[in-house]
């Protein structure tokens, strides 16, 4: 392995002059003048030591500064240059810097119908045709990243979960764990048990998040393992699948520790510092506490976190992450909404940072925050809260939203959104960790042989 | 380190350090221009910046421009010129906007350079451990390769492209939309 950044370097030429505000014709004549004169230098990779110049780190330091489209491409520079770019500690390190930059960026996913069934609840009729969207604020136009075919594999879809770039996709059959931006799709096996079945009755109580010890994707799936409809009591069990990314067959285990609380598919899940959040209770069975229950990733134990004592009843809650932090949604009337952060102390406080006044109710199901305000969902409408004035705003109109496939010239419409039935959106990042056999394994593999 | 109020800082304002170029060039600069290269402030935490610190990979040309970037935001990072010689966040964000502008401005001025240059000073600023200095050198570089294709990157960087043709195509297929 040689060659891998070759540098044009004018060491002989000696030349002291400040190009500083030369014009772009005049630099180019520089430059050709430069080429005769030059002479390359070639870095070694790794193996020779004394060559601090141009080396792997200079070359991963420009490439983790690059989207995720350009790296793909970028991958076929040369073997040095996708080395790089597959390496787990590059992929790591792009995740950081593109979650560091504040983009305000969403994934927005369109469901539409195949057909109408009057009386369902929850339609079982759900295209499986499905287009990720992605879209940033202030930006005319949502731009199409994956659209995938699911040929007829469920029938209802539910709320997806965003990390790190990657989405969970549950439906009432297979659960999914998908990265847009790759293209990679991952179809989880069936859980092993579940009294109730997944229906669309019954979605899913299911979540995923990052080993901080393993630096892999665990995703936690809570079934039933009793019910009894009398005394309205019921046993959980909670198994745990690790992505691995390596091609190698994920599959589901109990964890030796069962939930210690109840936690149904309706509720919304946050992560933070490597542990999963669920506000606890179970619309079947008569609660006996409130709280949120903690499911450590690391060591799969769980814990009891108490809400702030306001929060009295856990329907008017919702839990939302945001760099790093943990926030809670506190409706204190239908027109007071008060934001909790949670402090990670031994005594678990939660600390009041808001209090806005709200002019229109919303689904705290559709709230999340982002690091200018409260962003939250009413129909089509996507609406922010700021933070700091309480100040509201309608920041898209999804359904009247410019969208489709970006052409090198031109953005090329796609289905139009008048006939959706629900949007899926969060907020998003691209990144590149892959979810199934990284397709860049599969070729350094075969390099290395 | 000094911090802001101790009584060595009039002490530690008046240190100053000599660099010695690769091309054997000296150039005295303070502590506090200095101390934004990490390799620096660890030698002088370790006291051996005594009869000047040689830099052997950075030659005087690059190194006056290096330096050049440092004093700017060494005053940045004092808050105003001459208030202070120690470096800390708050007083980092006393620092009123229009001098922030003008540090981009600066900033801007400072990146028009050719590519060898640009990449010499890449290269100091990872040896020297300048963290805004790296940062904002690779970003140019990162900049101006977004949008290339794989070919023109290797002209523009004399690359030779090892993969076989085979490994090529495969990549390609498997990530076939990012070539569109």
């Amino acid at each position: 392995m040689h060659t891998r950044f070759n540098i044009v370097e004018d060491n002989k030429l000696g030349d002291h002059t400040n190009l500083h505000g030369i014009s772009v014709e005049n630099k180019k004549l520089v430059d050709n003048t430069r080429t005769e004169r030059i002479f390359i230098r070639t870095y070694k990779r790794r193996r020779v030591p004394t060559a601090p110049h141009m080396s792997e780190d200079i070359v991963f330091e420009i490439l983790v500064r690059l989207p995720v489209e350009d790296l793909l491409r970028f991958q076929t520079v040369c073997k040095a240059w996708r080395a790089i770019i597959t390496e787990p500690r590059f992929i790591r390190m792009h995740l950081q810097r593109s979650a560091s930059k504040n983009k305000k960026c969403f994934l927005i996913v369109p469901h539409t119908l195949d057909s109408i069934i009057e009386e369902e609840r929850w339609p079982s009729t759900f295209s499986n045709n499905i287009q990720f969207y992605q879209w940033q604020e202030n930006n005319g136009t949502a731009r199409l990243l994956l659209a995938k075919d699911f040929h007829k594999d469920f029938g209802s879809v539910y709320r997806m979960i965003h990390r790190h770039g990657l989405v969970l996709f549950p439906t009432n059959t297979k659960v999914y764990v998908i990265n847009p931006a790759i293209r990679d799709v991952l179809v989880l096996p069936n859980g092993r048990r579940d009294i109730l079945l997944p229906s669309r009755n019954y979605p899913q109580t299911i979540d995923f998040g990052l080993d901080p010890c393993t630096n892999k994707y665990k995703v936690a799936r809570f079934f039933y393992r009793a019910i009894n409809i009398i005394d309205q009591s019921c046993s959980m069990g909670m198994e745990v699948l690790t992505i691995c990314g390596d091609g190698s067959d994920a599959s589901w285990r109990e964890t030796l520790e069962d939930p210690p609380y109840p936690v149904h598919g309706f509720r919304v899940s946050a992560y933070f510092k490597g542990s999963l959040f669920w506000i606890i209770g179970s619309y079947a069975i008569k609660q006996t506490s409130t709280g949120l229950l903690r499911f450590h990733l690391e060591d799969e134990s769980f814990s009891l976190i108490p809400l702030p004592d306001s929060a009295f009843d856990d329907e008017l809650v919702q839990i939302m992450e945001h760099g790093e932090k943990l926030y809670l949604a506190q409706s204190q009337s239908p027109q007071h909404l008060l934001i909790w952060m949670f402090c990670d102390n031994r005594s678990h406080q939660w600390i009041q940072l808001y209090s806005f006044n709200i002019l229109e109710p919303f689904n705290l199901h559709s709230a999340t925050m982002l690091h200018d305000g409260l962003y939250y969902r009413i129909g089509s409408k996507l609406f922010r809260c700021r933070t700091e004035s309480g100040d509201v705003k309608v920041v898209a109109c999804m359904n009247q939203l410019r969208h489709g496939r970006e052409t090198a010239a031109s953005i090329e419409d796609t289905s139009s959104w008048a006939n959706v039935h629900t949007f899926n959106w969060m907020p998003y990042m691209q990144s590149l960790v892959p979810v199934t056999m990284a397709r860049c394994d599969k070729a350094s593999h075969r390099l290395l042989q | 380190m000094a911090s802001a109020g101790s009584g060595d800082e009039k002490a530690a304002a008046a240190a100053m350090i000599t660099l010695i170029s690769s091309d054997n060039e000296k150039f005295e600069v303070t502590e506090a221009t200095a101390t934004l290269s990490q390799t620096i402030r660890h030698m002088i935490e370790d006291g051996c910046t005594d009869g000047g610190v040689p830099l052997p990979n950075v030659t005087s040309k690059i190194l006056a421009r290096v330096i050049e970037y440092c004093k700017k935001h060494a005053t940045a990072a004092a808050g105003e010129e001459g208030s202070s010689s120690s470096f800390s966040d708050a007083a980092f964000l006393e620092v009123d906007r229009a001098f922030l502008e003008e540090l981009e401005e600066f900033d801007d001025a400072f990146l028009e350079v050719d590519r060898a240059t640009l990449f010499d000073l890449i290269l100091a600023a990872n040896y020297l451990d300048i963290k805004g200095l790296l940062n904002l050198t690779c970003q140019k570089v990162a900049d101006s390769v977004k949008g290339k294709t794989p070919e023109q990157i290797r002209e523009m960087y004399n690359i030779v492209n090892d993969l076989t043709p085979e490994e090529e195509a495969e990549i390609r297929r498997e990530t076939q939309w990012a070539f569109e």
